[in-house]
């Protein structure tokens, strides 16, 4: 049996620095408030133990359950690394393991050595596996009956009667079976096999409506084909080959007709080539067509009447214009008169204003004289007023003289000569006006005289022969068209009686189309009712069968699981019931309570274990039971498992954290009688911050003990322990 | 691993060995989760062939697959 000698814990949880404990002693007792590392103590146990596996979801410990923040560090926050020694007294000596994990992701931060009995030294992977033979209990195992964790206990305590259930499997170390049901259960295969019945429900309505539609359609071209005249027996390839033979005959007859040469074209001996036969047949009449002499006149003729009908619409049209432009200038000449009288006009007006201009020349030198003789005057001396400036005698009242001469007559003068002047210019311009207009007129006149001559330049061309200026365009083209009209008439009677052979061809082009429609619906038909039979068919079915069988696998293998579990549930119970139920009677001495018996049996509702705890009457007192009571009955489950693995359990210890909750003190006081009875295989660790307990603890237990006592944690140096 | 011993034990089919095998396994990698996400990765493969499959059969129905000049 393996038993704990020392320990040494650094950068771990609460602990900063490196912190030894001796557990030499049968009993080790950890006593302290709360949040003073003693628990973690007994984590670092567990973690060099097992690493890994006592931390997440498969620990089965819910504080141990997070990510990220809410992640269980191993490593303290003021550390780089955690490490853990401990030291094992094994049967032949002294066994050490050492773990180590550093603040970073990953394997590379994680180390593990161990130093067996005969010196030999293991790391890495080497070593779990040694640890893994040295231990032979499953992590599982050891939370059931090596280490009593308070988070059980008080689940136990607190959860409701229906989560009992949970919490009894992971105390029994069946958290493992669980876990993996909880797994399949969340898978989504079932969902994945209903959806796949759908689609191939969508399938089957899929196949059903196509074949409805193919059908419709089919009995749509029988209809068609019927009316055309084809019985129900005709609706065959022989049919259809027989129309195609005939065709190409009528083809050759049709061109003979024509006076050309057929196309060779070749027959049809598949019904599946139907469609390039009929495009071939189409070509070739189209072709011929084209190329009938009568269609080929036809055409031509076509053309030349558009032509001259167009021709006869412009020669119409600009004749009109040239007619309207010669009619304004007409209108023009006589309203304004010609080139000429306008010319004249404005010469006219010129020689006007010459005259105006010179008589303006001669009186102006004198209006400017009398000017500067007034303004002399009035500048002069009144004495001088009457002197003349320019000979120098004396002229009574001269600047009255002056300018009485100035403003009667010459002023006046000058202002009507200067409206004179003004007046002419004016007319000169408007005659020029008029004579720019004029011009414009002309040109526009000459213009669509250009325009016309251009016309029935085109006109002559058009009819192939010259036009003089006695011919009347329009006339003549209107008899060239009548004439055409004619001979179209004669040709469209003679296309006629062509028209009906051809159309006789295509006809039957119509009739081999409906047949081959038939005959390709009736093959879709078929396919489509023979897709059962087509390799995708068979594979979706075989694809459908193996998510039906998988769906049947995880049943079966979930029934399997359930039922070991139940089996392993019953055997621990089984071996451990006489123990459970003394230990239970013992710490709550209960005289309602002559026996307790434990069952477990299959949850109907969920395939689980469900636990069943009956008194001496077969009573059910769960739902009745203190949480004192229900404690006591954790603990009993937890002892009694653990008394019952006694010599045969290769760990020589159990560990205890705050396992006094909920209890009064004289189940406290049992409790301790019963620790100190187990003392005797095992070496028994507590942790706690009860003082009633720890004083009965100090008190009760016979053996000899180690006593530290934590307090005063601080994150830089972690806890402070004295040992008593 | 006790339960995944105690389980094999009681498994007679070689199909239902394989598959406790690999729950075994996913559940040592990464627990419930990475049970769920092994056989989810199962579902959807089937699925996705499925689907293939069933797409293929649907051209084969569907309608106007010829052409014929009127």
């Amino acid at each position: 049996m393996l038993r704990l000698k020392t320990i040494d814990i650094e950068g771990f949880r609460g602990f900063t620095q490196k912190t030894p404990i001796e557990f030499d002693k049968p009993i080790a007792l950890l006593f302290g408030g709360n949040h003073q590392g003693k628990s973690s103590v007994l984590n670092a146990i567990e973690w060099c133990l097992y690493g890994d596996e006592c931390i997440g979801e498969k620990s089965g410990i819910r504080e141990r359950v997070g990510t990220g923040e809410m992640a269980w560090r191993v490593v303290n926050d003021n550390s780089d690394k955690a490490h853990v020694k401990l030291e094992i007294e094994g049967e032949k000596g002294a066994i050490t393991i050492t773990r180590t994990e550093a603040k970073r992701k990953g394997k590379r931060g994680k180390s593990i050595k161990i130093s067996l009995e005969n010196g030999t030294e293991k790391e890495g992977d080497e070593a779990d596996q040694e640890l893994a033979k040295l231990l032979r209990v499953s992590f599982r195992d050891f939370a059931a009956t090596v280490y009593q964790h308070q988070e059980t206990i008080h689940d136990f305590v607190m959860q409701k009667p229906s989560e009992q259930s949970d919490v009894m499997d992971r105390l029994l170390g069946l958290s493992d079976y669980r876990n993996i049901l909880d797994g399949i259960k969340k898978s989504n295969v079932s969902k994945v096999q209903k959806e796949l019945t759908e689609e191939f429900d969508k399938l089957q309505i899929r196949v059903q409506e196509a074949i409805k539609i193919r059908q419709e359609e089919l009995d749509d071209k029988r209809g068609k084909a019927r009316d055309k005249g084809l019985s129900e027996e005709e609706l065959n390839e022989n049919k259809l080959l027989e129309l195609a033979e005939s065709s190409n005959k009528d083809i050759n007859d049709f061109a003979r007709l024509l006076g050309l040469t057929p196309t060779p074209l070749s027959s049809l001996s598949n019904w599946e080539n139907t469609d390039s036969f009929i495009k071939d047949i189409k070509n070739d009449c189209n072709r011929l067509w084209a190329e009938s002499p009568d269609v080929i006149e036809q055409s031509k003729k076509q053309m030349e009447r558009s032509q001259m009908v167009s021709l006869k619409s412009q020669y119409e049209t600009q004749y009109e214009n040239f007619k309207s432009k010669e009619k304004e200038l007409e209108g023009f000449e006589q309203k304004n008169g010609n080139r000429n009288e306008i010319d004249n006009k404005i010469k006219k007006a010129v020689q006007e204003k010459e005259a105006v201009d010179k008589q303006i020349k001669q009186i102006s030198p004198k209006a400017k004289l009398i000017e500067e003789g007034i303004s002399i005057l009035k500048s002069a001396a009144p004495s001088d007023t009457d002197i003349c400036p320019l000979c120098g005698e004396k002229v009574p009242n001269l600047l009255e003289h002056l300018q009485k001469d100035w403003e009667q007559k010459i002023n006046a003068q000058v202002e009507e000569l200067n409206k004179q002047a003004g007046e002419v210019d004016e007319k000169k311009t408007d005659f020029e006006r008029l004579k720019k207009e004029h011009i414009r007129l002309e040109q526009d006149s000459q213009t669509e005289k250009e325009r016309l001559k251009k016309v029935i330049k085109n006109i002559s061309q058009c009819l192939d022969k010259e036009l003089t200026d006695q011919d009347d365009p329009a006339t003549i083209l209107s008899i060239e068209i009548k004439n055409i009209d004619q001979r179209l008439k004669k040709i469209e009677d003679a296309i006629k009686g062509k028209q009906s052979s051809i159309n006789a061809i295509l006809e039957k082009m119509d009739i081999m189309n409906l047949l081959y429609d038939i005959l390709l619906f009736k093959k879709k038909l078929e396919e489509i009712n023979q897709i059962q039979r087509t390799d995708e068919y068979q594979k979706q079915e075989k694809i459908r069968t193996s998510i039906s069988n998988l769906v049947k696998d995880i049943e079966e293998l979930s029934k399997i699981i359930k039922s070991c579990m139940l089996k392993e549930a019953e055997q621990k119970i089984d071996s451990a019931r006489s123990a459970i139920d003394y230990y239970f009677r013992k710490i709550t001495s209960n005289p309602a309570f002559q026996t307790l018996n434990i069952k477990v049996e299959e949850d109907k509702r969920t395939g689980g274990n469900f636990y069943i705890f009956e008194d001496q009457d077969g009573k059910r007192p769960i739902p009745i039971l203190s949480q004192g009571d229900l404690n006591s009955l954790a603990l009993s489950i937890f002892l009694g498992l653990a008394k019952t693995s006694g010599d045969s359990h290769p760990l020589g210890f159990i560990l205890m954290d705050d396992s006094s909750q909920s209890l009064d003190s004289q189940q406290k006081a049992r409790l301790v009688e019963i620790l100190n009875e187990l003392s005797d295989i095992k070496n028994i660790i507590v942790s706690t911050m009860d003082t009633e307990m720890q004083q009965l603890l100090k008190d009760g237990l016979t053996k000899l003990k180690t006593i530290c006592e934590f307090s005063a944690w601080t994150p830089d140096s972690g806890p402070k322990i004295l040992n008593v | 691993m006790a339960y995944n011993e105690n389980v094999r034990d009681e498994i007679k089919k070689d199909v239902l060995k394989n598959l406790w095998k690999d729950i075994c396994e996913s559940y040592e990698q990464g627990g419930a989760e990475q049970i769920k996400s092994m056989l989810d990765g199962q579902g959807i493969n089937i699925k996705k062939d499925y689907q293939e499959v069933i797409e293929k059969l649907g051209k084969m129905l569907s309608l106007g697959v010829y052409d014929v000049e009127a």
